[in-house]
């Protein structure tokens, strides 16, 4: 039997009159309140836990905190399940439900176990040599089963994630004696503290003991008012003293749809103090993997906080003098130790453990039990001379000595020094910004560490030089525990089965920095991030390199400090807040009246008004033609605006545009190109003059705020001179556009007035007016090639006019037309969409603008650029027309244009191509070598292996004369 | 993500701002010759130190600021208006 | 999730959060802020607000307006009616160092009051950008540039762009759902 609850006083944590049930591979089990899943294995007497990711060897619970390598699960709750978690960090509830990860069809009967078989032809960096023959394809598959521990779930559970941000004067990470320290001492001299608490309770461990200094610390902190944040873990440290923290908040039933699981904070400090204390060092010897197999520390935690006897009689490997005292707290717990191996060659007078039989020179050469410790080897540390010991023991701790988690400093661009004495990588002076305290500074004595840890508190809140860190207290320990001589699988990297062999291999094979040892053993690369093998990897690699741990060095250091769900990264930005979506004021009239919405660019707009029974597509081809024939209504709102006022507006809108605009009257307006000063075209749109320093200005939905941009960064920066002020109104107005023959008779009939009528006014023309009492502007231009009016007016009146219209509409047989239908009106019209025909390479003479550059007199802005050789290059891509030769295939937009086959180079490509309902065939844009020579020539469009004929034809494909513009 | 002083409105989130690179850009007149043009589009400095550039607070007041930035440590040394010369 | 901007007031974590569709607005822009400020004294008696500064109007002030400093050369003038805005507008008429554009409908208030409002505020936006009482700022709250007018310290004025406005509420909407008892 391994596993019991001890009496009280132990168990600080649990609370014995709240008994919870719950389930692990199917099994029901019962724990306490207060207990995790992972003390509540243990109390059950689970040793196999799970089965490692490489090899499939059985694994248990190593330890009792974040650093746990072994102890992973899934958790199961209805059809949803959460992947990975570590065991030691579940908290125990009520109708919980765990799997193990990684083993198939059992953790206790598991095939995967062949694996193991096979360890000699699967070392280190063996996917490198391997899987080539006859390629890796045929074993991806495989390999993707194989790879991985737990499974996601496919379903969305109900958690939510929020995302909150904070100043504070100080902020600190641990709640220890060190955290509470500096953060008591910070609070009392002014500053506004934060204590950050990755576990349940503050106290760090010391507190699960009970320490009555802890405990007085704690009280003054929150006296002196300090804000304590429990179960919040600091992950990051970023630039300019942003720590990002995570909090796991307190367990919902599953019954609730919706949960609030995590909580992402972000606290700009003005200081930062470190306190997370320390991780215990594996030891390292045959089979140290085994479940039963434990760190020293969390066996102790798992006795006082939990109350949980890992284990009855057993043997502590050790390399430091901590090991000791925990010897002494096990047998006070009635727990027997057999033996304490020390693998140091003497002990220091004045170490000693009361009862304890302690051998010197010592270390483990075989573990007896592959599924859970049954007993040990003992052997002398050469690894051959007598005397062999074999001890019976049902548990094996293992207390190699420590590692500060220097993982924020080095994060904050702090450094590091090695100590050889106790063998640890301990900061080098502070980082910038943060200040480390306590046993994560390589502060191991406790009055020291508490009174460090004060004055540093009390110096950053006053803003006095910090103290420097007394390091020291921690005793000697050796950099390596291995003993050479040794047969068997001495594990270094408990989650990726990474072997000292392993290690060796890659020091062989010339892998010796310290990255190319992370990468091509994958020590360190596992969820639990190497923190409890990261050291002695790097230790072992200078050992078979002839180098000191120093000179080896750690790797870089990166956020986050431990797994962070990436939900919680993500926060609200999920479903329809995924990201910022701009919708039309009308948006419910439009729903009303069947609008099929859909998202173009970050606009929400409809994409066509679908009769019962009819396709996106079908609706699409019966809107276009509609509005041939009679008329059609559109919704223009998204077509950004800009007003452009001021003295100088007419010359700045020369600077900005191709297409000369300082020559409009008011009233007039004229279609221009914005290109940026590579010469490509990165906007088009309408430049109306309203006065003599006032500009309408409209962009393309898309590229509003780009334009706006533009328009302010050559403002500001560089023709500073210009009075010319931008101001954007995009939502400021609603644009309801009627196109087609009918137009003008449907505004006639809705109040318009004759002022409006094609005889009256001109196409490319701006009027200013009022319809019903509301001022509207309106412009006559068209993107469909019909005659086109859009009616510009304040936004919240938009409905209503698109109602007036509508009626007028719908008695002429004419209908809403949406997004669809407008590119197959403009496609047969030739007309350009910027971003569909143009890319970041295409200027303006590739689209027809050659003249404008050259009739232009006053300077714009991509000028220079287009005098490049390459502009002027007669093999450009040139905007063409295609049709294809049978009159019926639809061009594949994207398709290439080749003449010979295939390897070639591409001549062009297909950028818009949709059927024409008025024309009864298919109609194509193209961007084509020397496509304005070729006009009539035969080419052949490539599509997946497909080869279409087709033919260049000039454009537009509907109304060449553009006749239809006038109405 | 760092903190960047805006100008006006004080120090903020980088994700509230546009970098716009490279500060104080001479552009070369119309006749210059290709060589220089293209320089001028795509040769820069790339300093290990600092470094003067030009950001943009696209979320807040909208307006253009210089500023000197150490590329190694991410140090904000000096804030100073768009049309105002390089600091020394 | 329903994202349509409704005008049944939100009510969470001591928060109370409304659409205000009933404010007008103008964006008055200028060259020189002396010169802008005096004409708006002369027009409304009150000046410019300083960077990044609130001025409400006295309530003695017959119709009540807000001035908010959106940049440089631009300010913001919120009013429940018509008339500062005309008499503003007139007043710019034909100077060519300053003009008004109206910005109704297409700029959308939020109101936000109660003892929750600064935790809503801080999860919508990073602390550099919540303002403090008399105080116009703006940020990047819910991924868009809104500027929040710190009216007192339990509330707050959120404009932001109308095409926008259903995105932020819907965050809003989310925030509030799980803000039942406050952090």
């Amino acid at each position: 039997m391994s596993g019991t609850r001890l009496g009280e006083p132990y168990g600080r944590r649990i609370d014995r009159s709240r008994p919870i049930s719950f389930m692990f591979n199917g099994r029901v089990l019962a724990g306490l309140q207060g207990d995790t899943l992972a003390s509540a294995l243990l109390a059950n007497g689970v040793r196999l836990v799970g089965r490692s990711f490489k090899l499939h060897r059985p694994r248990g619970i190593f330890a009792a905190g974040i650093e746990e390598p072994t102890g992973i699960v899934d958790l199961v709750d209805g059809r949803h399940r959460t992947p990975d978690e570590r065991a030691t960090l579940v908290e125990l509830v009520d109708g919980l439900a765990a799997e193990s990860v990684n083993c198939w069809p059992s953790v206790g009967f598991d095939l995967g176990a062949v694996n193991g078989w096979f360890s000699p032809l699967l070392p280190a960096g063996f996917y490198y040599k391997t899987f080539k023959w006859p390629g890796w394809r045929p074993f991806e598959p495989a390999i993707r089963r194989m790879a991985g521990l737990g499974r996601a779930s496919l379903e969305r559970g109900g958690e939510v994630y929020e995302e909150i941000s904070e100043n504070v004067d100080l902020l600190v990470a641990g709640s220890g004696i060190a955290g509470l320290a500096a953060a008591a001492a910070a609070a009392e001299a002014g500053a506004r503290t934060v204590l950050l608490c990755a576990g349940r309770e503050p106290g760090g461990a010391l507190g699960w003991r009970g320490d009555a200094e802890v405990g007085d610390l704690l009280v003054r902190a929150r006296r002196a008012g300090v804000r304590i944040l429990t179960r919040t873990l600091a992950f990051g440290v970023y630039d300019h003293n942003l720590v990002c923290a995570s909090e796991r908040l307190a367990h919902v039933p599953a019954s609730a749809t919706r949960r609030l699981s995590e909580r992402l904070w972000k606290f700009r400090a003005r200081s930062i103090v470190a306190a997370q204390g320390a991780f215990e060092r594996p030891m390292l010897f045959p089979d140290n993997d085994r479940p039963g197999v434990m760190l020293a520390g969390a066996v102790d935690e798992y006795a006082h906080a939990y109350g949980v006897a890992c284990g009855r009689r057993v043997v502590i490997a050790a390399n430091c003098d901590s090991a000791y005292r925990v010897a002494e707290s096990l047998q006070a717990a009635g727990i027997e130790v057999v033996a304490l191996l020390d693998r140091r060659p003497s002990v220091d007078i004045g170490t000693h453990a009361a009862g304890v039989r302690a051998i010197a020179n010592t270390g483990i050469g075989k573990v007896i039990g592959a599924r859970s410790v049954r007993g040990c080897v003992a052997v002398p540390a050469d690894g051959h001379s007598a005397p062999r010991l074999r001890l019976e023991c049902d548990l094996i701790l293992v207390a190699g000595g420590h590692a500060p988690a220097v993982h924020l400093h080095s994060q904050a661009g702090g450094r590091l020094r090695w100590l050889a004495e106790s063998s640890m990588f301990v900061p080098d002076g502070n980082a910038r910004g943060l200040v480390s305290v306590g046993a994560c500074a390589g502060v191991f004595g406790r009055e020291a560490a508490a009174q460090h840890a004060a004055d540093v508190g009390r110096a950053l809140a006053l803003g006095f030089t910090v103290p420097a860190a007394p390091v020291g207290g921690a005793s000697r320990s050796l950099a390596s525990s291995r003993i050479a001589a040794v047969r068997g699988k001495q594990l270094v990297d408990l989650q990726n089965d990474v072997a000292v062999s392993d290690v060796e291999l890659a020091a062989r094979e010339n892998y010796r920095s310290v990255e190319h040892l992370k990468r091509y053993t994958t020590t360190g690369m596992a969820t639990d991030q190497g923190k409890t093998s990261n050291v002695n990897a790097l230790v072992l690699m200078g050992e078979f390199t002839h180098r000191e741990p120093a000179e080896v060095g750690t790797t870089r250091f990166r956020p986050p400090y431990s797994p962070v769900t990436f939900g919680a990264l993500i926060g609200r930005r999920v479903g329809a807040l995924y990201r910022p979506l701009k919708r039309l004021a009308a948006v419910e009239w439009h729903a009303r009246h069947g609008a099929l919405f859909e998202q173009f660019g970050n606009w929400s707009r409809p994409a066509a008004y679908p009769r019962s029974g009819e396709s996106l597509h079908q609706a699409a081809q019966r809107e276009a033609l509609t509005v041939r024939r009679t008329v059609g209504l559109f919704d223009g709102s998204p077509l950004g605006k800009l007003e452009v006022w001021g003295a100088d507006a007419a010359r700045f809108l020369d600077l900005m545009y191709l297409g000369t605009m300082s020559t409009l009257a008011p009233g007039q307006a004229r279609y221009g190109l914005l290109l940026n000063e590579n010469g490509v075209i990165v906007d088009d749109g309408i430049v109306a003059r309203v006065d003599e320093r006032r500009f309408w200005v409209n962009t393309t939905s898309a590229g509003i705020e780009r334009t706006a941009a533009a328009f302010e960064e050559w403002l500001q920066c560089e023709y500073t001179d210009l009075r010319v002020l931008v101001t954007p109104v995009t939502s400021r107005y609603g644009n309801a556009t009627i196109s087609g023959p009918k137009a003008f008779e449907v505004m006639a009939a809705a109040g318009f007035g004759a002022e409006f009528s094609p005889q009256a006014t001109r196409h490319m023309t701006l009027h200013d007016g009022h319809w019903r009492g509301v001022p509207v502007r309106v412009l006559r231009a068209s993107f469909t090639g019909e005659l086109s009016y859009e009616i510009n007016l304040p936004a919240g009146e938009t409905e209503q006019l698109l109602q007036a219209l509508a009626e007028g509409v719908e008695t002429r047989e004419g209908c809403l037309y949406g997004i669809e239908a407008l590119e197959i009106l403009r496609t047969e019209k030739g007309y350009l969409h910027v971003g569909t025909d143009t890319d970041g390479t295409t200027l303006p003479g590739d689209v027809g603008f050659a003249r404008g550059i050259d009739r232009k007199a006053a300077n714009f802005v991509g000028r220079r650029s287009l005098l490049r050789p390459a502009a002027r290059d007669p093999q450009r891509l040139r905007l063409v027309g295609l049709a294809p030769l049978d009159g019926r295939t639809l061009l594949p937009t994207g398709a290439q244009i080749a003449n010979a086959p295939p390897p070639t180079q591409t001549e062009g490509h297909v950028t818009s191509s949709y059927p024409s309902p008025s024309l009864g065939s298919p109609v194509a844009l193209a961007m084509l070598a020397r496509g304005g020579e070729r006009l009539g020539e035969q080419v052949t469009v490539h599509h997946l292996g497909r080869r279409i004929e087709a033919r260049v034809v000039s454009t537009p494909f509907v109304d060449p004369k553009g006749e239809r513009l006038h109405g | 993500m760092m903190q960047i002083p805006c100008i006006y409105c004080g120090p903020r989130d980088e994700s509230e701002f546009v970098c716009g690179g490279t500060a104080h850009l001479t552009r070369p007149p119309l006749e210059s010759d290709d060589r220089q043009w293209a320089e001028y589009l795509f040769f820069r400095e790339n300093p290990k130190g600092a470094h003067l550039e030009r950001w943009r607070h696209a979320y807040g007041c909208g307006q253009w600021f210089n500023l000197e930035r150490d590329t190694v440590t991410h140090e904000i040394r000096a804030v100073y208006p768009i049309t105002q010369a390089a600091p020394r | 999730m329903d994202n349509r901007l409704d005008s049944q007031p939100l009510r969470a974590g001591g928060v109370t959060v409304e659409l205000d569709r009933s404010t007008r607005v103008a964006a008055l822009r200028y060259f020189d802020g002396a010169t802008a400020s005096t004409l708006v004294r002369t027009v409304l008696g009150e000046p410019l607000p300083e960077v990044q500064r609130v001025i409400r109007s006295a309530s003695t002030a017959g119709e009540p307006f807000i001035l908010a400093w959106r940049g440089p050369r631009e300010t913001w003038i919120l009013a429940a009616s018509e008339g500062p805005l005309e008499r503003l507008e007139a007043a710019c008429a034909g100077k060519d160092d300053v003009c008004l554009v109206v910005q109704t409908d297409g700029i959308l208030g939020i109101h936000a009051s109660g003892t929750g409002t600064p935790e809503l505020l801080r999860r919508l936006g990073s602390f550099g950008s919540v303002p403090h009482r008399g105080e116009a700022r703006t940020g990047r709250f819910a991924d868009v540039a809104v500027t929040v007018l710190g009216l007192d310290d339990r509330e707050a004025l959120l404009l932001v762009e109308r095409v926008y406005a259903e995105h932020l509420l819907g965050w809003v909407r989310e925030t509030l759902l799980d803000m039942n008892g406050g952090e």
